[in-house]
């Protein structure tokens, strides 16, 4: 299950060090490498906080800009001085800038959904929902597992005093239409994430279930879980009626102890880090993805969307005003913000951070003809030929700029990156073996994911 | 013909009762003479059989085509395998077998026995009884072991010709041993690694290019095929994500070896899949033996039968139960049973094997059978020497009895007066009131509405609940089965006038109709076919578009009347048949003729194709229908199918109790597809009426239904419950107050406690979208949710209502008990109580905390 994917080298890439590199690998030293990627495979299992910019980040104007393109393509915005040799970061994300030696980005995922559905769908599951119809596309109980569903089935967490997998801060819509991807699917619904449907940083924010009703003290509940196992005493019951029991034994501790209400509890936090994270829905759900991983959930995605769940990032109009005024100095704050908490709680090594969006945006300002929405002449259009993604923590092998894209960030010009093989190094920089297979409801084997790591990002 | 003949002849032994149902209806003088070998001395009966064998050889071997229900579990005796031997070419190869039948088990000697080739030389025999050519000529195989002597007759031929392999025959089944071609390797959509092959080797055209023109044929070396990297890959030489799949000296990486070496030929012609047998079908295995040599046969239109045992795949429905070795060696690792599918290119097969070993100080103690199902179950467990557990309480029988057919709890009074009658047939009465009960109709209704795929989504609301009156009108009157699915699936007109025909709106193609037709009717899932054959079982791509022919020439047309309100609004359609319309198989591009599954012939082309659909179907001898439905009835009775999951019968799921299976299809087309004379049947069981108590002697059973298995309440059924014990009930917007969730027509997606206890969304046609695992969120409904808390709170609850006419503490608990449990208190349960009443100032909020206990116990969300 445990999975050491640095070793896991092609014959490919032993043909291209070998032709073109000054230090080839010999052939014993390949086969040694081989074998110790059998042997090697025990890593421990790493959480993630996977942070979804909904609507599709433009890569020319974030973390692939272009300062030599011409200035329809490269657009109004200028690069800040490479914090690490050949990454280009937007002027308006300073401070993510600064933590540029501790994440890496791949700069060539590519994918053929134009739109946002079939897009974010591919992105949360790994697997091609193969149509851009949103009836086919509404949640369905055979679906692919969500990343977070298949990490929690590879690797239960070891404590959890809170649900294992959480995405807030809405269920993800386009057009009104929810989307598959953001359930257990064919895991069933034991893996479902817990869904936050609330803006954290709303003073009213409060999770059902999290909490006791208004009338119910914490002592009476106390009183209740005393007198459950004085007239039904859980050994007396037959193995089939345990199941639930653990699980009513887990709500009762959630709720009566304070660590895990508190992992919800946003207040807990002093007020100087909560404005460091920004008062927004993103910033404050940052925060929050951060106290449910201490508490012990595995995956916590958070999405940068409006309050119903619909696109922040979808930026046919307006796109340089939009993006310099609200959507990067609030991702540079949120972003930032995180990797410094985490850091400082050392739990950076515990944690992979993912950042990305669904699709990237037409490289020239104003070219349409991607989605139905077309481009205004300050826009850009969906485009899901090159964009790039950002990944940092766990066993992520930071300060590595992977892939190259053109000279208009158009197409990848070296090693592209599929969505499957994203999902497959996702899953590697957690410790896991995206190779593992899983039954799914219907009793079909599955891999965890379709694709192969890039073993280059993995330490 | 020969039944009388093998029952003279044959030694008088004990057939333990199960197997009774296992006699052969034909039997092979063959088969009868030869199984039944001599000893050495009785030399004048040998020889007839051996005349006899040779005399009728080619034609003896092909009774194994007789369905697998049909094989004989064996005759007493020795028993050789196969009678007689061709090979053929230096690469051929058979395996010898050598099997004991004694007291109904099978022991198998073949690796105990001695093999020799009579003259020397004419075979290399292994001690493992595989055999491989050495010289031509004719000539015997002789085995001996214990007392037992006997001779086969072999042939070789062809050693001095060039051997020749076939790349269907050989190459493409040995890529399917090495598990080249899984899904999960090479055989996957996108292939791994650059290199792409046919899932499980269907498309033998593609899989020839693929390893002979792909990568400029760097893939094969006619000039060193040692050094071809598919041979390379396979044994390891080189690195290979999946290991090594071959040693170089098994069948399969020679055959690849010798296919290379002889240019990489490609054979014509050959599409249709062979016949298989493989020996054994069924055995039994006991202390003596727990491993068991399986021999493969394969036989090519107007060809020979040769051995394939070596080239078949093997795969056990549980590998942590069997081990089977590449040979075709099964060997048990624990006790149990076990269905091996044997697969050999195109054609499968399904044997069964069972290892039980017997323990002597165990002693059958069984609660008095009441019907023909007892009979069944009972032997069974006594066979496998598992007690079941005693009789179930009053309180439990009618808490279980209500609840499986009304779906909802008794309530105090119905309790009352069941626990105190002394009437000795008071649990029949019983059943038999319930089932009469409109509630009856109501609950079962949802059922059908589930799988049927009857939501909202699919639906306008008016035809939604139209199916869902036309449901219960059926169920309720008792039309039978037969009638009802006839209806359905040829029903024609408006939707809103004649409701069955929405099922022609849910399902608005002709694949989906099919799908859903195959696993609610005939208990058969047959998507898989739909993109590839199926894997593990029989049903092709021929079995799936066949069937979805039937339905395509269905016509729907909207009726703009009914102008949808909404943008998604479903539309009102009118359902009739048309004179064209095909389903076009992908294969051959061409349309897919309407045909009934697993038959080559298609149904008349003069007739409309549902109506012939529906009548094969529920035709009395359908081998599907009846028991997929009495398998479904018995799910949801008892918790688990006799084939489980209820909806996906098949050879390789075979049911725990094939017998009681048969007997229960069979009497319910005997019963005019009376639903609900199964459903007594069942219920008056003794089987259906045993406590869920394990005893040590039946504590380890999940299969054999040695006691009940508590389950948990469905979604609908425990809102509902905690409304009527609470006295609270859930109201639902658009229908009336005492509307219950057990009888709404459709799931309710938005509803909290609903959806946390998995409601299922009706988008798939299989018992499996209710899940059957717990979860934290139903534990945070019952612990802190709003619906419960408001619930116990409610001023005017029962609690309130008994508060209020001041009763007695203990008369309070009494009826709560009765109402949450449907039992009356312990006295150490009353004293508990009575002690926390007596320490709290706040007698409400003590109360509130007991009504919270009870239905957080698993004595209330489970059913009994």
């Amino acid at each position: 299950m445990r999975y050491d994917a640095r070793l896991e080298l092609t014959r490919r890439q032993f043909f291209h060090v070998g032709i073109g590199g000054t230090f080839g690998l010999s052939l014993a030293q390949f086969l040694q490498a081989e074998a110790q990627t059998r042997a090697a495979r025990k890593r421990s299992p790493k959480s993630l906080i996977f942070l979804f910019l909904y609507g599709g980040p433009s890569q020319i104007d974030t973390w692939d800009m272009k300062p030599e393109a011409p200035v329809e393509y490269r657009g109004e915005f200028k690069p800040l001085p490479p914090p690490i040799p050949g990454l280009y970061l937007c002027e308006y994300l300073p401070r993510m800038a600064a933590w540029a030696k501790h994440f890496s980005v791949i700069r060539t995922l590519h994918h053929s959904n134009r739109n946002h559905q079939p897009a974010g769908c591919r992105l949360f599951t790994g697997v091609d929902p193969g149509s851009d119809n949103a009836a086919q596309l509404a949640p369905k109980p055979n679906d692919p597992p969500a990343l977070g569903s298949l990490a929690v089935k590879a690797a239960p967490p070891a404590k959890a005093l809170v649900p294992p997998f959480v995405m807030l801060p809405a269920r993800l819509h386009d057009q009104g239409s929810a989307f598959k991807g953001q359930h257990a699917g064919w895991l069933g619904h034991a893996y479902d994430p817990l869904l936050i449907e609330q803006d954290p940083a709303s003073p009213n924010f409060r999770v059902e279930g999290f909490s006791l009703p208004a009338n119910l003290s914490l002592q009476q509940l106390e009183h209740r879980r005393w007198l459950l196992e004085q007239l039904e005493p859980t050994s007396a019951s037959s193995p089939e009626r345990a199941a639930l029991r653990q699980f009513q034994k887990q709500a009762l501790d959630l709720l009566l102890a304070s660590q895990g209400r508190a992992a919800f509890d946003l207040s807990a936090e002093p007020d100087k880090l909560r404005d460091r994270y920004g008062r927004n829905r993103f910033g404050q759900g940052c925060l929050l993805a951060r106290r449910l991983i201490e508490a012990g959930a595995r995956v916590v995605t958070v999405s940068d969307c409006t309050a119903n769940g619909h696109h922040e990032w979808d930026t046919h109009q307006n796109n340089f005003k939009r993006l310099k005024e609200v959507l990067l100095p609030r991702l540079d704050q949120a972003f930032s913000a995180l990797m410094e908490d985490l850091h400082a709680r050392g739990l950076l090594e515990e944690t992979v951070v993912y950042v990305g969006g669904e699709f990237g945006r037409t490289p020239r300002v104003g070219q349409a003809g991607f989605s139905g929405a077309g481009a205004s002449k300050d826009g850009r259009d969906h485009y899901p030929n090159c964009f790039p993604g950002l990944l940092a923590g766990g066993y992520v092998r930071p300060g590595i700029i992977y892939g190259e894209s053109d000279s208009k960030a158009a197409y990848p010009a070296k090693d592209p990156v599929t969505i499957e093989d994203l999902v497959a190094t996702i899953f590697a920089a957690m410790g896991l073996d995206p190779h593992t297979t899983i039954t799914s409801l219907d009793g079909r084997p599955m891999p965890l994911a379709h694709g192969r790591p890039i073993t280059n990002l993995i330490v | 013909m020969h039944q009388e003949d093998y029952n003279s002849n044959s030694p008088p032994y004990n057939c333990p009762p199960n197997q009774t149902f296992w006699l052969p209806a034909m039997v092979t003088i063959h088969q009868h003479y030869v199984s039944v070998s001599r000893p050495r001395g009785q030399s004048f009966r040998w020889v007839v059989s051996h005349l006899l064998m040779t005399v009728c050889s080619t034609s003896l071997l092909c009774w194994g085509q007789s369905p697998i229900s049909q094989v004989p579990t064996g005759t007493p005796g020795w028993q050789v395998w196969p009678k007689q031997v061709i090979l053929a070419g230096p690469l051929d190869g058979a395996q010898m077998q050598l099997l004991r039948y004694h007291r109904g088990a099978v022991q198998d000697w073949t690796r105990q026995a001695q093999w020799r080739s009579q003259p020397a030389g004419l075979v290399r025999l292994q001690a493992t009884g595989w055999l491989e050519p050495l010289a031509d000529g004719n000539g015997y195989i002789e085995v001996e072991a214990q007392d037992f002597a006997a001779k086969v007759p072999i042939t070789v031929t062809g050693l001095s010709r060039p051997p020749q392999v076939s790349f269907r025959r050989q190459v493409s089944a040995a890529l399917a041993v090495g598990g080249c071609n899984g899904g999960s390797c090479h055989g996957s959509p996108q292939g791994k690694n650059g290199f792409r092959l046919s899932l499980w080797g269907a498309d033998a055209r593609f899989d020839y290019f693929s390893l002979t023109q792909d990568l400029a044929g760097r893939r094969v070396n006619a000039v060193a095929p040692a050094e071809s990297l598919v041979l390379r890959k396979a044994l390891g030489r080189m690195p290979h994500e999946g290991g090594v799949r071959f040693s170089a000296d098994s069948i399969p990486a020679r055959m690849l070896h010798q296919w290379i070496a002889s240019g990489t030929p490609w054979d014509h012609d050959l599409t249709t899949p062979p016949e298989l047998r493989v020996e054994p079908e069924k055995a039994r295995l006991d202390q003596a033996c727990r491993t068991l040599q399986l021999v493969v046969h394969a036989r090519f239109p107007g060809e020979t039968w040769r051995d394939v045992t070596r080239l078949t795949v093997f795969q056990p429905n549980d590998p942590t139960l069997v081990r089977i070795s590449a040979d075709g060696i099964v060997e048990f690792r624990s006790s149990g049973e076990a269905a091996i599918l044997c697969r050999y290119l195109g054609a499968t097969r399904t044997v069964r094997v069972s290892y039980f070993p017997q323990r002597h100080d165990f002693v059958w103690k069984a609660p008095p059978e009441n019907n023909a199902i007892d009979r069944l179950v009972m032997a069974r467990l006594q066979e496998l020497q598992i007690l079941p557990s005693p009789l179930c309480s009053d309180s439990v029988f009618i808490r279980r009895v209500y609840l499986d057919l009304l779906g909802r709890l008794p309530n105090v009074e119905e309790t009352r007066g069941f626990l105190a009658s002394s009437d000795p047939y008071k649990r029949e009465k019983l059943v038999d009131k319930l089932l009469a009960d409109p509630q009856f109709a109501e609950f079962w209704s949802r059922k059908w509405m589930d799988v049927l795929l009857a939501n909202q989504k699919r639906l306008p609301k008016d035809v939604l609940l139209g199916l869902h009156r036309w449901w219960q009108k059926h169920l309720h009157q008792g039309t039978p089965f037969d009638e009802m699915v006839r209806e359905l699936l040829t029903a024609q007109g408006h939707t809103l006038e004649n409701p069955p025909a929405a099922f022609f709106t849910i399902h608005s193609t002709a694949e989906d109709a099919a799908e859903t037709t195959a696993q609610v009717f005939l208990g058969v899932r047959i998507g898989c076919a739909r993109c590839h054959n199926h894997p593990f079982e029989r049903w092709t791509q021929d079995d799936y578009y066949g069937l979805a022919a039937c339905f395509a020439r269905v016509e729907r047309r909207n009726d703009l009347q009914f102008k949808p309100s909404g943008r998604r609004q479903p539309p009102v359609q009118i359902i009739s048949s048309k004179k064209e319309g095909e389903v076009l198989h992908p294969v051959t591009g061409r349309p897919a003729a309407p045909r009934p599954l697993l038959s080559a012939a298609p149904f008349p082309s003069d007739q409309d194709r549902r109506v012939a659909l529906a009548g094969w179907l529920t035709a009395p001898d359908n081998p599907f229908f009846a028991r997929a439905v009495v398998n479904r009835l018995w799910f949801h009775l008892l918790g688990r199918g006799i084939a489980d999951p209820p909806d996906d019968l098949r050879d390789t799921n075979p049911p725990s109790h094939e017998a009681l299976l048969d007997f229960l299809a069979r009497d319910f087309v005997e019963h005019g597809y009376n639903l609900r004379h199964t459903i007594r049947t069942i219920c008056t069981s003794t089987t259906y009426q045993l406590s869920s108590e394990p005893l040590p002697q039946n504590a380890d059973d999940t299969r054999f239904f040695s006691r009940a298995w508590p389950r948990l309440l469905t979604a609908e059924q425990l809102l509902d419950a905690i409304g009527q014990v609470t006295e609270v009930p859930e109201t639902f917007p658009d229908f009336p107050e005492t509307r219950r969730a057990v009888a709404l027509p459709d799931s309710l997606p938005n509803h909290p406690f609903l959806s946390a206890f998995g409601q299922p969304p009706r988008e798939l046609p299989c018992e499996c979208e209710r899940p059957s695992e717990p979860n934290l969120a139903q534990a945070l409904q019952l612990v802190s949710g709003s619906t419960v808390h408001r619930k116990i709170t409610a001023e005017k609850n029962r609690l309130g209502r008994l508060l209020a006419h001041s009763m007695s503490d203990q008369a309070i608990l009494e009826e709560l008990f009765l109402a949450a449990f449907s039992r009356r208190p312990t006295p150490r349960e009353t004293q508990l109580v009575l002690d926390i009443l007596a320490r709290h100032a706040h007698k409400r909020a003590a109360w509130d905390d007991i009504l919270w206990t009870l239905l957080n116990s698993a004595e209330f969300l489970y059913r009994p």
